[in-house]
């Protein structure tokens, strides 16, 4: 039985703008669930749905087995951390953390015993007697955090809880945060536009794009079998490689490009024979590109740019009429020269071929 | 490295704003002399003739200092002086306005304030249309709606009652000050609304720990608009009082209007002085935090 079930949820402002389309999701006690889109795809209006903060107008939300969807956000046992730390600014930090249990009438020695405990853990001991504009970011951001884990909810829910910090906070508060649920292990549902921190946080993304779900999996899978182009492009910088092309079907399976280009994907797993003919797009991962080495099969293109970065080099390249960036070894690159031909090989079966009509995974 | 001469000129020349034509500082203050003077003649006026004696006074020269400034006036004023029905002065008054004051400020404070946060942060079905109500609301004059309140406070027996008077300066009060209340909980981030609901505030809860604990710049805002406007009326407590318990300022235009006799100039002064000093004490000494309280909401807290 999953901790949080959403169930043909739908969300429609003022009769006609239909932000969430029937979306259907199931999240397991002490996952790490992400809610991924770009901006506008409904993933904040989905998580204040799930929070009571908004209600449905079709579906029902229903948290550790129980139908919540008709009630207050504080009787659905859940926690939220908002982007702007939402802090009560007359409050300490210690009222801050303990005004959730102070509503619900708990005794005065209990609070206290909470409060320290998830303030030794997040450790903010020292600040507990400080009000929150004396705080830096950081420490506004542990305060919400343990606002949201003073009281023990079912699930903690995220609002992009770290746009609002610098980005070397920002990679700090991550580690923290993925330490923090592999401690406790309560259910996390986690919002976000940033896909580096997705990948890195979540036990499973939800990648939203328009008011529907694009492919629901672990962040492994998301990035080797993306389900249709749209999370192909999402998940991964730079972003995946389209070579448009058709199928040619003579004995192995090729896929041709307008240039006359071929690649030979019969060791590609197929989910159904594509029919011959059928116009496709193959997607290559920059990292799937290696320098040929003289005499294996290989294709030529043409190097345009060149950008070192370190660890590895970025390069833009010409498949026929077609761009492409390639992520190579900076050894690999020895001799080559802007301009010039670069010989490129592919590992085909890594690749992922989309059908050109639909956008989904063959 | 080569200096075109144009660049070389500028780097030369001193670095001074010129001094200011000292012509215009004098004619600035010289209007603000005149005009001061204008605002506060009378005021000296009022303030030298309750010092002086009737013989004084009849002299005519209204703006020679008292030979030997005695408080007499002053005491007739508040102790003895003449009211039509009563020579009590106008201490009774005092003590009438401030029975007056203290429910209608509690009640209006109480009723717009949870009005407003009501319409600011909680998603109220028809608030704007009874936002633009209150607005039309607030310009409709005292007088016009006069004779309905007469009968409506006759019908619920408030009428000729102190608490009358009260509950009439809140309702008056009402539109503005719900509007008043708004703009500023308006300002209050949706995120803390939001929090507060998660946390397990209700209506009631979120107002008493969110809203409130921020609004002390205009909580005082309201306090001096009401206090400086109740205690000045005259209509409504000249309406709906008791007539033994008048306002202080009704009690004031009986004193000076009262025909029989000599006209008592220095008492008539002295009596009007004691009726506006207490909001004007209140001003001074808030007057600082008024002007903060009114700028508060233009900065980014």
């Amino acid at each position: 039985m999953s901790q949080v079930a959403v169930k043909h949820v739908d969300k429609i402002y003022q009769g006609r703008n239909h932000v969430l389309k029937d979306l259907s999701l199931g999240i397991d006690s002490g996952e790490f669930l992400v809610l991924l889109g770009p901006s506008g795809c409904g993933k904040t209006t989905l998580l204040n749905c799930i929070a009571g903060l908004l209600d449905v107008e079709g579906g029902r939300i229903e948290i550790g087995g129980r139908d919540v969807t008709n009630l207050d956000p504080s009787e659905r046992d859940i926690a939220m951390v908002f982007q702007s730390y939402a802090l009560y600014p007359t409050k300490s930090v210690y009222g801050n953390m303990a005004f959730c249990l102070r509503m619900k009438h708990k005794s005065r020695a209990f609070i206290e015993q909470k409060v320290r405990a998830t303030a030794d853990l997040l450790q903010i001991t020292e600040l507990l007697d400080r009000k929150p504009a004396t705080l830096s970011g950081g420490q506004r951001q542990r305060a919400a955090i343990g606002r949201a884990l003073v009281r023990d909810a079912a699930v903690c829910l995220f609002d992009e809880p770290l746009s609002n910090l610098d980005a070397k906070l920002r990679t700090e508060m991550r580690v923290e945060l993925k330490k923090l649920h592999k401690k406790i292990r309560s259910t996390f549902i986690y919002v976000t536009h940033d896909q580096v921190e997705a990948m890195t946080l979540a036990t499973r993304i939800a990648v939203m794009n328009d008011g529907t779900f694009s492919q629901i999996s672990t962040p492994d899978e998301l990035y080797t079998h993306p389900a249709n182009t749209f999370v192909a492009t999402f998940i991964g910088s730079p972003s995946m490689n389209f070579v448009p092309g058709r199928i040619v079907d003579g004995g192995r399976t090729i896929i041709r490009t307008e240039d006359g280009i071929d690649f030979d994907v019969s060791a590609y797993p197929f989910a159904a024979r594509p029919a011959e003919g059928a116009p496709v797009i193959l997607g290559v991962r920059p990292e799937l590109f290696r320098r040929a080495a003289p005499g294996s099969s290989s294709y030529a293109t043409r190097l345009n740019i060149v950008e070192p970065l370190g660890a590895n080099v970025l390069c833009y390249c010409s498949l026929g009429k077609t761009d492409i960036v390639a992520s190579l070894n900076p050894s690999d690159l020895a001799g080559a020269r802007s301009d010039e031909e670069l010989r490129l090989s592919v590992d085909v079966s890594k690749c992922s071929v989309f059908d050109s009509a639909t956008s989904l995974r063959l | 490295m080569r200096i075109a001469p144009e660049i070389r000129a500028v780097m030369a020349a001193p670095n001074r704003i010129p001094p200011r034509n000292p012509a215009w500082t004098a004619i600035g203050y010289l209007v603000l002399i005149v005009f001061a003077v204008v605002f506060l003649m009378p005021l000296y006026v009022m303030v030298v003739t309750s010092l002086k004696s009737m013989d004084e006074i009849r002299l005519g020269h209204i703006f020679a200092l008292p030979r030997a400034p005695a408080l007499d006036a002053w005491d007739t004023a508040w102790n003895k002086a003449s009211s039509g029905f009563l020579n009590k002065g106008l201490k009774s008054g005092f003590w009438n306005s401030i029975k007056i004051l203290v429910p209608s400020l509690l009640m209006s404070v109480a009723v717009s304030s949870i009005c407003g946060y009501a319409l600011a942060c909680w998603n109220v079905k028809g608030g704007g249309a009874l936002l633009s109500l209150l607005l039309i609301c607030a310009f409709v004059p005292f007088q016009i709606i006069m004779y309905p309140l007469i009968k409506m406070a006759s019908w619920v027996k408030l009428y000729n009652t102190s608490f009358g008077v009260s509950v009439v300066h809140t309702i008056l009060a009402v539109p503005i000050l719900t509007m008043i209340y708004k703009n500023f909980f308006a300002s209050i981030p949706t995120d803390l609304i939001k929090a507060s609901r998660v946390d397990g505030g209700r209506f009631l809860g979120t107002f008493v720990h969110v809203a409130l604990p921020l609004s002390g710049n205009i909580m005082i805002v309201v306090a001096i608009l009401q206090i400086t406007g109740i205690w000045n009326d005259f209509l409504v407590g000249l309406t709906f009082a008791k007539v033994t318990a008048y306002p202080m300022t009704v009690n004031l235009n009986n004193i000076t209007q009262t025909q029989t006799g000599v006209k008592l100039y220095n008492v008539h002064m002295a009596a009007a002085l004691l009726t506006a000093i207490p909001p004007l004490v209140i001003y001074f000494i808030s007057g600082k935090l008024f002007i903060r309280g009114i700028t508060a909401g233009a900065l980014k807290g």
